[in-house]
């Protein structure tokens, strides 16, 4: 197992721990959105890697959500949706979609104006200290536009990078043997 | 099995025909270009994606939908290709922008 492989692994094992925690009621809705947002960083970092980024480097650093995984599931829906119009809904939902995924993340905050993460308790308006597991998160993957089908993708990317598929040579290219 | 250059023109065709905000694509090609399991490599300008520099996204190839290779994708925004194009961005692994590829519609039904 290489290191892209490695990373897409994690991230369908996320993926599958936050189904499990979004399907049980009891559960605030954090800790499904925490799993959500590791899966899909740990994705772009696996999609990263698969391109030749350094997998160190890549460790100690965020991968861009908002950045990267507009563009994977784009590339699935593109290979798989021909009868979708240029301008169509779907592709512009995904990136706003992305960016509420990585807002998720403590560390992302957008310039101060988006402190509620799924994480660690923040301080909110008047002092008060507000807390992941009793925040009600506006958020939904399973309501937002294109959300159901961000998530089947981000499954089945994490499947696919866990594959090693490139194809030997065609004959054509392959040198004869003696 | 499709050539590399089948494979990009594929790939561009079903990235522009879902996407309006895609206005250019360009091939990317490495020394190494010739080997059929080296990637093959587009550049993508969108005026909607965020500016990041250059951070490429890889696939696996996808023979069920037609796509033969693995293949690299680096969107940038026009301002950073134009940065690109000036050299105060750069590509990496001796990467170089090649041929630009246009929409074909009628080959958008191969790929898909």
């Amino acid at each position: 197992m290489n290191w892209h492989q490695a990373f897409a692994r994690q991230a369908a094992s996320d993926l599958h721990a936050r189904e499990v925690l979004a399907a049980d009621s009891k559960l605030p809705a954090c800790h499904g959105l925490h799993f959500l947002q590791m899966a899909c960083e740990k994705l772009c970092k696996a999609s990263m890697m698969k391109a030749g980024a350094d997998p160190l480097e890549l460790q100690r650093s965020h991968a861009s959500i908002a950045k990267h995984l507009p563009k994977i599931v784009q590339h699935y829906v593109s290979l798989r949706n021909a009868q979708l119009p240029r301008k169509n809904w779907i592709t512009k939902a995904l990136r706003p979609l992305a960016r509420k995924i990585e807002l998720l993340n403590p560390a992302m905050r957008d310039g101060g104006s988006a402190p509620e993460n799924c994480e660690y308790p923040w301080a909110g308006p008047n002092g008060t200290i507000l807390v992941p597991a009793d925040h009600s998160f506006e958020f939904s993957i399973l309501h937002e536009r294109a959300g159901v089908m961000l998530l089947k993708i981000i499954q089945q990317a994490a499947m696919d990078l866990q594959k090693e598929t490139d194809l030997p040579p065609s004959p054509a290219t392959t040198p004869a043997t003696p | 099995m499709p050539t590399k250059e089948q494979t990009a023109q594929a790939l561009a065709n079903a990235h522009f025909a879902l996407d309006e905000d895609l206005t250019h694509i360009f091939r990317v090609i490495e020394p190494d270009e010739i080997n059929p399991l080296r990637p093959v490599k587009l550049l993508e300008i969108c005026s909607s994606t965020p500016e990041m520099g250059i951070s490429p996204v890889g696939f696996n190839a996808d023979p069920a939908r037609g796509i033969f290779h693995p293949s690299v994708i680096i969107e940038v925004s026009p301002a950073e290709y134009d940065r690109l194009q000036r050299g105060e961005l750069t590509l990496p692994h001796k990467w170089t922008i090649s041929e630009e590829l246009f929409h074909v519609e009628s080959s958008r039904r191969h790929a898909s």
